[in-house]
């Protein structure tokens, strides 16, 4: 394995084995602030990260697929980035669940292909999350009147959330992209899901309405795994484009508690 | 343990016994009896284990909603329990079955509670394939009980 290759393989089997620290934190704050059945689901998740640390196992059997953001600098070239993390992933997989299949319709089963996105940048990073299909089924599309406000686009979220939130795996992470068309909407809410938990938006508007969006989330009540409780997601990021005069795209990306995600850089 | 069926919406318990696991494409298999199986008196676990090595690596619940539609018809064919995680609809179960949930996200954890498995059947689906794991003190949360209470609404 060349060097690169090696660093990405070790770094999908580090983050299929161990949460970031960042994540296990917000997940124990929440542990103390929950009583009953909700501080029996963090409690059991917290013991699933000291025995999957413990003896190399993966967090969760859905061991995802894994998707790669590239930013690529002048001093690296794409086609070798993507040698590496193509043989990478597929060596990783070895190790892990192969959870995916060739044709999304005829299902046959195949080795495990990682999906790239690619941005140019000064520096080069690479980064990596592995992304449950569980909670994937939650992330949707949304196109609102562009004459609806703020207002309106939260309650249709907070709608959208209450009834499905319980499929996957709560405590969430949700990245919103809003504007633009599909695509853009989509990188967006992944720009914003990446930064989670540690970052905010950086301007006023957006930061304080991830901050009273979490906040209108928690109050649903759903809870750990939807059994009740305070808290049913650990962060929310907004990020936001330029739109269209006829559009409000957005696009909502939702990810587990077992919110795997890292960097490498080469 | 308790007996089960004093079980009510709410209780925790650990399990210890056998379950039959499977998911979405086994299911299909079994409901259109491309694969035939008794499942009298079974229970069901939902999951797509992390095979590697001879081991059991990582086995967690998988989503219950997407194997909602074919529940009615293992239920009529005996089956009286099912493990998961999410919501399901306390009518696909007819009061003649339980609703188990255990803690999605908690595969390594709960790996460290199968004593023994075997691949039953379609070895080639890997983690869709037929298997039976026996449990020891598996925890679970009775999520809809047979009365048609559930833990959820």
């Amino acid at each position: 394995m060349k060097p690169l290759e090696k660093e990405i393989y070790e770094k999908i089997l580090e983050l299929s084995r161990r949460l970031p620290a960042a994540v296990k934190k917000r997940l124990e704050n929440a542990g103390r602030t929950e009583t009953g059945r909700a501080r029996k689901a963090l409690e059991i998740v917290r013991e699933n990260w000291k025995t999957a640390e413990k003896y190399g196992m993966p967090l969760c059997q859905d061991t995802g697929i894994p998707l790669f953001f590239v930013t690529c600098g002048r001093k690296h070239e794409p086609e070798k980035i993507k040698d590496a993390i193509v043989n990478a992933a597929a060596a990783a997989y070895r190790k892990l669940r192969e959870s995916e299949v060739s044709d999304p319709v005829r299902r046959t089963p195949s080795v495990t292909k990682p999906f790239i996105f690619w941005e140019y940048g000064r520096k080069t990073k690479i980064e990596i999350l592995l992304k449950g299909g569980g909670c994937e089924n939650l992330s949707a599309l949304f196109h609102f009147n562009p004459v609806s406000g703020r207002k309106e686009i939260e309650e249709a979220l907070l709608g959208f959330l209450k009834k499905r939130a319980i499929n996957a795996c709560p405590p969430l992470f949700i990245g919103i992209g809003i504007g633009g068309e599909m695509l853009t909407a989509s990188r967006l809410a992944y720009r914003a899901l990446l930064r989670l938990p540690e970052k905010r938006n950086s301007g006023r508007f957006y930061s304080s309405w991830e901050k009273r969006l979490e906040k209108r989330i928690n109050l649903l009540g759903i809870g750990p795994q939807g059994w009740g409780g305070k808290t049913t997601v650990l962060g929310a990021g907004i990020e936001h484009a330029p739109s269209h005069i006829a559009n409000l795209s957005l696009a909502l990306v939702v990810n587990c508690h077992s919110f795997r995600k890292g960097s490498v850089f080469p | 343990m308790k007996e089960p069926l004093t079980l009510r919406a709410g209780d925790f318990f650990s399990f210890t016994g056998e379950v039959l696991v499977f998911r979405d494409r086994l299911q299909k298999l079994l409901l259109e009896n491309r694969l035939r199986r008794n499942l009298a008196e079974t229970i069901v676990y939902y999951c797509g284990p992390v095979l590697r090595e001879g081991r059991i690596l990582s086995c967690g619940p998988t989503t219950i909603s997407r194997m909602e539609e074919g529940i009615p018809g293992l239920v009529e064919r005996g089956v009286r329990g099912f493990i998961g995680k999410g919501r399901l609809s306390p009518s696909s179960l007819k009061k003649k079955a339980f609703y188990f949930m255990t803690v999605g996200g908690a595969g390594a954890c709960l790996a460290r509670k199968i004593s023994s498995f075997k691949v039953l059947a379609r070895p080639g689906l890997g983690p869709e394939a037929l298997y039976s794991f026996s449990l020891r003190e598996f925890p679970l949360l009775v999520a809809v009980d047979l009365t048609g209470k559930s833990v959820y609404t």
